[in-house]
């Protein structure tokens, strides 16, 4: 049970600008590894309303002060922090302890492992107490084309040009079609970019 | 919830809206002002000034605070409370009411300063000086006269260096030539001394840990002193009001902190407010109430009176707009009198609502909540941990000296509902109970 | 007298002056092709972004994460796409414009390092029924068409799949500015 919504960046993100600006959020996001932060990163400022930028801050190697020191310049973009993965009770109660210097106007996301969230839950439990219940699993970037979707572009293609993917294929390897953009895509949905 | 349409007439290519575009706009605009007032975030300064603050909800304490402080120069007073009580919106009302004609207030949130996790003797009194020294010369800029103003600078530069530490040069004489040689010529004064300089960097009190020196707090005492002295010509008493010490949750690190430096304030006859960990009251060791003037213990709002206050609270903040009754009834009760645990709750069945499609904030969401709520303080827990909690809950009794426990109160499953009624947090007990798996 | 094409002596264009023009249009709009930031997911990320953005100034609630859809070709190729191939009709997977036009898109790219050129692409905005024209569709084709006068290599369908004018050849997020600040009603 991880009692947590799995969502993706798109639906977490939803959630998040309904707060508006200067909402001084702080938020969990579990992962299994950093890997999407950066993807997240990116859809948190193509998706905001606000004009604030988004850093994405590894903690690795940093002390309690410098990590503050890291999130006070400036203060009013959105930060997720990385690197929090297999740190010490002690860390977790020192970075507890200074919870205060961690506060900021912009949004503060902790990218944690489900291990790294059982750690903050057990030893921080001032900062557990800001994050509240804006716990949320991040299921990656959602979108890419289905195969069943695909099968259905390749038909629609075929029977508007009256041609089969084969003939395409042969004309555009004889530079016998025009680079028109639905003969573009349906090399591309074909797998053959080479012959665009 | 209301409708309102905006359909501008004109000629062609005028702006239109459908009323279903107009209905979606305004109850984001709904929702979003709904978010911003139920930020269990938000600095409390902030909510203070927006008037969201119930100044009455705890019978007015920050005038009892500030009253004594007035009337007992150099008195000592602590709050003490859970985790999301309100301690810090008590310290800053009571600094707010403060008697500003009489007293010199200074308000010094430590940990957004310094590293409290290193903290030992003597960081407070630093941190209290340089704000001091700055505060007085602020406040008293014109009245000072030019003897004042040097004594401010020098405390100020030797509480700097108390706090922040210094570099010295110190001479190292050679000591290749053994004493007592007959072919060395003997020592002539107007000889040079033959060695070197070597720089070193005294530490302070405001970084990584130092072995506390009780001389090096009675010699900043005495600058303190000259600081003070001068606030009391001036006919103004001193008053510090310290935030975030709370945050030292285990009983012996909150003293190790406070102890000299409170007794050496006190000997300064400054007046102190501080918030304190819940765990001072219950640990081991030293008794709170021999040590302070006045502690005030925040509690949970429990009792029916204390569930009227809590829907004041939401209330106060126009979330009756949107909430349903019967859902400001399930986040009152869940939250178990904690306050931000109230407010974290009534944001976050908003956010389910809104994202639900819904124009009011309905039971369904409320329960939501409370369960990630619950989930949350599950999340973490041992075996040991939740068998504990079962076991309160049926025996209704609770031993305060197991550390083990004290921590369970502190990380706030177990709440204080009087000295001797301890509960387990409400959102959590149906998940203890069904055995869930943290 | 013969004069060459763009002397600057009036005189009837032949068809043949006229595509030898167009050519050299192609030629110059062809060195304008813009090459877009960062790597083509981030790009799909700003594109949704941006129709987020419009979704909510508009007051739609459209299902953005499920229309707006990426396909990671083989090797370097990547494309975006709003809605279906061909228009049938209403369906759920436009962006819907509240006057009831409606929008659908595919983009082509190529990742080059941290930066990606714009391919192809085909924006078919479909204006409210009874509307005239009935649809403005704007496309960037792959490469010069062999005959530049009857299809330019980025061009304007002014309702008409056999008319295409020539325009400049604008990024994505130029093309999506017509659509929601000139070609949409709602914002006219």
């Amino acid at each position: 049970m991880t009692g947590y919504k799995e969502l993706s960046g798109f639906e977490i993100l939803e959630r998040i600008e309904l707060r508006g600006e200067d909402a001084h959020s702080w938020i969990a996001i579990v992962a299994n590894s950093s890997d999407g932060a950066a993807i997240f990163a990116t859809e948190l400022e193509a998706q905001s309303d606000l004009s604030a930028a988004v850093r994405v801050v590894d903690i690795e190697g940093l002390l309690t002060s410098d990590i503050a020191g890291r999130l006070r310049v400036p203060s009013s973009d959105h930060v997720i922090l990385v690197g929090l993965d297999g740190r010490s009770k002690e860390f977790w109660t020192s970075l507890d302890i200074n919870r205060s210097a961690l506060e900021r106007s912009g949004a503060l996301f902790f990218w944690l492992t489900p291990n790294a969230l059982v750690d903050l839950c057990r030893y921080a439990p001032n900062i557990k107490s800001f994050i509240g219940t804006a716990v949320f699993g991040f299921s990656g970037l959602k979108g890419a084309l289905s195969d069943k979707k695909r099968e259905e572009r390749l038909r629609e293609l075929s029977e508007k040009f009256r041609l089969s993917d084969a003939d395409l294929i042969e004309r555009a390897e004889k530079h016998a079609i025009e680079r028109e953009p639905e003969f573009v895509e349906w090399l591309l949905l074909l797998g053959r970019g080479d012959l665009v | 919830m209301r409708l309102s349409f905006v359909v501008i007439l004109g000629s062609a290519g005028a702006r239109q809206m459908t009323i279903s575009q107009q209905t979606n706009i305004e109850r984001r605009k709904l929702f979003r002002n709904y978010m911003k007032a139920f930020n269990p975030t938000a600095p409390a300064r902030d909510v203070i000034a927006a008037g969201m603050v119930l100044k009455d909800l705890r019978k007015n304490l920050h005038q009892s605070l500030a009253a004594r402080a007035d009337l007992e120069p150099g008195s000592q007073q602590l709050i003490v409370g859970g985790i999301g009580s309100g301690k810090t919106t008590e310290l800053l009302l009571a600094e707010e009411t403060l008697n500003q004609e009489n007293s010199l207030s200074l308000f010094i949130d430590v940990t957004a300063e310094t590293d409290l996790s290193g903290l030992n003797s003597g960081a407070l009194l630093a941190s209290f000086g340089l704000h001091l020294a700055r505060t007085i010369s602020d406040r008293l800029k014109s009245k000072l006269s030019d003897a004042d103003r040097q004594i401010g600078q020098s405390s100020f530069t030797k509480l700097k260096e108390f706090g922040f530490g210094k570099t010295e040069h110190i001479f190292i004489p050679d000591e290749d030539e053994p004493p007592f040689d007959e072919d060395e010529p003997p020592f002539d004064d107007d000889d040079e001394p033959s060695g070197h300089y070597q720089t070193y960097r005294v530490a302070g009190k405001l970084q990584p840990p130092m072995p506390a020196l009780q001389r090096d707090i009675e010699s900043v005492s005495q600058e303190l002193k000259s600081l003070t002295d001068l606030a009391l010509r001036f006919g103004l008493d001193v008053v510090v009001f310290f935030d975030g010490l709370d945050r030292l949750v285990q009983p012996e690190k909150f003293w190790s902190v406070v102890d000299q430096d409170f007794r050496v304030l006190r000997s300064l006859r400054v007046g102190v407010l501080s918030t304190a960990p819940i765990s001072v009251l219950y640990g081991a060791g030293k008794q709170v109430a021999d040590h302070f003037d006045r502690v005030h213990h925040i509690a949970p709002l429990v009792s029916k009176a204390g569930e009227d206050q809590l829907k004041s609270v939401i209330e106060r903040r126009q979330g009756t707009a949107l909430l349903d009754p019967a859902a400001t009834s399930i986040l009152c009760g869940a939250s178990g009198g904690v306050l931000r645990d109230l407010i974290t709750m009534a944001r976050d069945a908003g956010e389910g609502a809104y994202i639900a499609g819904c124009d009011r904030i309905e039971a369904v969401h409320a329960e939501a909540t409370v369960n990630q709520l619950g989930t949350s303080y599950l999340r973490g827990l041992g075996p040991k941990q939740i068998e504990a909690l079962r076991h309160l809950h049926k025996t209704k009794s609770f031993d305060l000296s197991s550390a083990f426990n004290a921590q369970l109160l502190v990380t706030r499953r177990v709440l204080e509902y009087s000295s001797t009624e301890f509960r387990v947090h409400p959102a959590l007990l149906p998940l203890v109970l069904a055995g869930t798996e943290p | 007298m013969a004069t060459t094409s763009g002397s600057g002596r009036l005189g009837v264009s032949t068809i043949s002056d006229a595509r030898k023009l167009a050519q050299s249009l192609d030629a110059r709009l062809g060195t304008l092709t813009q090459v877009v930031e960062g790597s083509a997911i981030a790009f799909f990320i700003r594109i949704r972004g941006y129709l987020v953005k419009q979704d909510r100034r508009l007051g739609t609630k459209q299902n953005l994460e499920e229309i707006i859809q990426y396909d990671e070709g083989p090797g370097d190729k990547f494309q975006i796409f709003l809605g279906p191939l061909i228009d049938k009709g209403q369906e759920e997977s436009f962006f819907i414009f509240p006057s009831g036009a409606r929008l659908s898109f595919s983009i082509a790219l190529r990742e080059r390092g941290g930066e990606c050129d714009v391919l192809s692409y085909r924006f078919h905005f479909r204006f409210p029924n009874k509307h005239s024209p009935e649809f403005v569709r704007i496309d960037l084709l792959g490469k010069s068409h062999s005959d530049p006068l009857a299809e330019p290599f980025a061009h304007i369908h002014p309702g008409s799949h056999s008319i295409r004018l020539p325009c400049p050849p604008l990024t994505p997020i130029e093309v999506l500015d017509r659509v929601f600040f000139v070609l949409d009603r709602n914002t006219r």
